[in-house]
């Protein structure tokens, strides 16, 4: 349905290459929580690999501070239509985390959990090969509390919801298992390109 | 979620920046207070852009729903609504969409409402719910209203109105008005620690800019209000 005189003003064609169906480009950076921004304390702060209630690996602030890291540079899109081009992450790769795992090829998806109870589901495969980090700053800066620090999952080939913020770890999983958004109705897997925002999408 | 169309049925100006629409939908809307809907613009070139709007009726009207927009001058979609829009338009939209950021009669009382600015248009749908709904237990609900000025207030009229039923009770702040002085101006510590020992509230939600949430959700915590039992949902800075 075309609405009657209505053009457009963010219409560019040449930007809106870069941006997925029925996003608009927002220069600030929105905050989307469901609840109130967690306090998490450096001190007893821990990131964890589950496998099914098991914790096989840990690491404190100060030995996850000491992986090495990565930068990720990337447009995020949130599915409350906004979306951001040109941020810049830094972090530490999945593929430093899965190194630790033994038998990693027998799972195939996640569920990364956070501070305040959070939770959302990813397919293993679209979180290797440097296509996702657990991020600590953001534009060069500690990622702020209300943007999920100390630290947040980036996964931005996906909706942003599935970039958890106050990551706590990730669990292993054999079989998909959908997250806390997921079981509201929002997409299992949240492909911006192909607009898979509910159910059904 | 499929597409579907809504009619214009009425336009109500709340305030200079801020309408009531009354859309009657194609298929009939069921939807909880909180929900919100998804509503897409086409231009002629093709190009589509989509925004949220939490509805901010009450659910049991079956006929028709309402959405609330406040104007962003430099937006895209909401000038359009505002300025362009008349009744007897159609819109397409989806929905409702919803999450944690709801409310429904089973899920009990009392409840503590902290709105800023626009942020009172989900909130709206609950207090009709329980004044209007078909439930027998009346909720007591403690609403804090947070504007700049008054001018900037929007379904005033109503909430005098519903401060004529016992179990509603409202409180007016204005965080811009002339007597800055007036420590009352803003929702602070020592009306929330008032209101959380006085009415002992199970479910707190909060809507308004990232900014008036975050405040709000700080002092809850400081005052030691449980974390799960806090509903929030932000208007962002976007249009």
């Amino acid at each position: 349905m075309i609405s009657r005189n209505f053009f457009g003003k963010k219409d560019n064609p040449e930007l809106n290459k870069r941006l997925p169906p029925g996003q608009y480009i927002e220069k600030s950076f929105p905050v989307l929580t469901a609840g109130p921004t967690p306090p998490v304390d450096l001190n007893t702060w821990k990131f964890e690999i589950r496998i099914g209630e098991n914790i096989d690996h840990s690491w404190s602030w100060e030995e996850f501070m000491s992986l090495p890291k990565i930068k990720i540079h990337t447009d995020i899109h949130c599915v409350t239509k906004w979306s951001k081009f040109d941020t810049n992450w830094e972090g530490v790769s999945l593929d430093t985390i899965f190194e630790k795992v033994k038998d990693l090829n027998k799972y195939h998806y996640l569920m990364a959990y956070c501070y305040g109870g959070y939770t959302t589901n990813l397919p293993l495969e679209d979180t290797q090969n440097g296509q996702a980090m657990i991020a600590t700053t953001f534009e060069g800066e500690n990622l702020s509390p209300e943007h999920g620090g100390p630290a947040r999952l980036v996964v931005p080939k996906l909706y942003f919801w599935k970039s958890a913020k106050w990551i706590q770890g990730i669990q292993l999983m054999e079989k998909n298992k959908a997250g806390y958004w997921e079981q509201y109705g929002y997409h299992n897997y949240g492909d911006p390109w192909k607009e898979q925002r509910y159910w059904n999408d | 979620m499929n597409w579907q169309f809504a009619k214009i049925s009425k336009i109500i100006t709340e305030n200079y920046r801020t309408k009531t629409f009354q859309l009657i939908p194609h298929e009939p809307l069921i939807f909880q207070p909180g929900n919100h809907i998804d509503v897409r613009l086409t231009s002629e070139t093709g190009y589509q852009t989509q925004r949220s709007y939490s509805i901010s009726s009450h659910p049991e009207k079956k006929s028709f729903f309402e959405i609330t927009v406040e104007l962003i001058e430099d937006g895209e979609v909401s000038p359009y609504f505002f300025n362009e829009m008349i009744e007897e338009d159609k819109i397409e939209f989806r929905g409702p969409v919803g999450g944690p950021f709801k409310w429904t009669p089973q899920m009990g009382g009392p409840l503590l409402l902290l709105a800023g600015g626009s942020g009172i248009a989900p909130l709206r749908s609950m207090m009709k719910q329980n004044v209007h709904g078909n439930h027998n237990q009346k909720i007591p609900i403690t609403i804090a209203y947070s504007c700049r000025t008054k001018r900037d207030m929007i379904y005033s009229y109503e909430i005098d109105q519903l401060s004529n039923f016992e179990y509603i009770k409202p409180h007016f702040f204005f965080t811009r008005e002339n007597n800055q002085e007036d420590s009352n101006s803003r929702i602070n510590e020592d009306f929330l620690k008032n209101t959380l020992k006085t009415i002992g509230p199970k479910i707190a939600y909060v809507c308004g800019s990232t900014q008036f949430v975050e405040a709000m959700c700080a002092l809850l915590i400081k005052l030691e209000f449980p974390f799960e039992k806090i509903k929030t949902e932000r208007f962002g800075p976007s249009s």
